[in-house]
């Protein structure tokens, strides 16, 4: 067995837990995107040094002891807490929702760097101030990409032909457009705009954030419509912050307009 | 799991139940269910009853939301306090809270829990839609957001601070800090930050 027990870790923290009066559990994702949950022993005494910097979205350089069961924190130092990001209210929602797909879709004992990589990122986009509402699509696009769910947007996903320009059938399921030819049986299949495969291509070719953005509600709601629903059929289950966000972000377009 | 299936039915269910409670383990439950077991009948009895009780007789008060036997409360039936100010708080035991400082002499409003997105609790299922009635007239000039200083309570002020704002009302927040008796030291760089946004000219 080796014999050094503690070791070192940077990870952005995805959700805490109380557990009585003085502990904490911390879930979160370590710099290689694995998912890991260690115990904050302490935490929320008044003269733990700890609490601060273990909250969510938190990104931290962490010393981890290994535990029997499972880890224990043994020091904590926050890097960047997202101070801009957490005190507003619609960029939180978003934080919040991308949070929640990166829990689903992290896996212990499972390194993915990319995932951790886009998470970070996106959490630095939305700190930025050209966060704009195409931040959360970009975002869910890539997620689709790097956990090996990318949709298909250049060949049939049926039958594998190279697609023609008017091709604008998207089947969730299979995961992707197809041809003219071809009409699965088994899975719905939806019409869908030029325009929102044009975004979805430029997703797939463009390395960076949107730093601005110019689409119209219609191909907005049409773009989310398919990634909320890519996401829900890969996660297997109901993504809880969606409605929040949603929520929060309706009532701000409304305020602009 | 396995000491509750040896356990006669009876007791099962009672260790069950007392497990279903915040905070009590399968250890502490069973500790409890023994423990109740060798109590007087009677004592027993006052314990049944008084947990029926608070089904009963507690209600939520229909303006401030807060627990309470009489609708209003005693609280907000108060013609002494000062109509001007509505503290909004989290929970009922933040109003004891509050009291017991002796300090504050305004209103309050009890939210019963705050946002939490990613457990699916909205603003829907707390009580923020019954504020709203109470700042239709002249009378309130404030409403402090008392709420924990947690990311989630954070969420909740700014939602009710936006929802408020609109009407032209004082919205102020409690000051977050330092903690009395602590240590500068110990502090992280957030508290601190907001402590250093919060100072007060002496
Ligand atoms: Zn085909
Ligand atoms: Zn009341």
């Amino acid at each position: 067995m080796s014999g050094n027990r503690l070791y070192r870790v940077e990870g952005l923290v995805l959700k805490t837990s109380f557990l009585g009066d003085r502990d904490v559990l911390v879930t979160l994702i370590a710099s290689d995107g694995s998912k890991l949950t260690a115990m904050a022993w302490g935490a929320r005494k008044l003269t733990s040094r700890k609490m601060g910097h273990i909250e969510q979205l938190n990104q931290i350089d962490v010393t981890l002891y290994r535990g029997r069961n499972m880890p224990s924190i043994s020091q904590v130092q926050s890097m960047d807490n997202f101070q801009i990001l957490k005190g507003n209210l619609e960029r939180l929602s978003q934080s919040l929702y991308i949070t929640e797909l990166v829990d689903g879709f992290a896996m212990e004992a499972n390194s993915n760097p990319e995932l951790y990589t886009l998470f970070l990122d996106c959490l630095h986009a939305l700190q930025d101030s050209n966060a704009n509402h195409m931040i959360v699509p970009f975002f869910q696009f890539n997620l689709l990409s790097v956990c090996g769910h990318m949709p298909e947007l250049y060949r049939c996903v049926e039958c594998g032909h190279v697609l023609d320009s008017y091709s604008n059938r998207f089947c969730i399921e299979l995961g992707g457009l197809l041809c003219d030819n071809c009409k699965p049986e088994l899975w719905r299949v939806r019409f869908v705009n030029d325009d929102t495969i044009d975004i979805l291509r430029l997703f797939n070719s463009s390395p960076n954030f949107p730093r601005s953005s110019t689409t119209s509600e219609d191909i907005y709601r049409e773009l989310r419509s398919i990634l909320d629903k890519s996401i829900r059929y890969w996660l297997d289950k109901d993504v809880q912050s969606s409605d929040f966000m949603d929520h929060v972000g309706r009532y701000s377009r409304e305020q602009v307009v | 799991m396995n000491d509750q299936v040896s356990a006669p039915s009876p007791v099962a269910r009672l260790i069950r139940e007392l497990n279903r409670l915040p905070g009590i383990g399968i250890k502490s439950a069973q500790r409890l269910a023994y423990y109740i077991i060798r109590l007087p009948s009677e004592e027993v009895e006052g314990i049944a009853e008084s947990i029926l009780g608070v089904k009963d007789k507690i209600i939520y008060c229909s303006v401030c939301q807060n627990l309470t036997e009489v609708d209003p409360c005693e609280l907000c039936n108060d013609p002494h306090r000062n109509n001007g100010i509505i503290c909004v708080v989290e929970e009922p035991l933040d109003v004891l809270a509050i009291e017991r400082a002796g300090f504050y002499k305004g209103y309050y409003h009890v939210l019963h829990g705050v946002v939490s997105p990613m457990n699916g609790i909205g603003p829907g299922d707390l009580r923020i839609k019954e504020l709203l009635p109470r700042l239709n007239n002249d009378a309130v000039k404030e409403v402090i957001l008392g709420v924990n200083p947690t990311l989630e309570g954070d969420a909740t002020s700014m939602y009710i601070q936006r929802l408020i704002s609109p009407l032209g009302i004082k919205v102020t927040n409690l000051a977050r800090g330092l903690p009395i008796g602590g240590q500068l030291e110990y502090a992280d760089a957030v508290t601190l930050n907001r402590a250093y946004q919060g100072r007060i000219e002496l």
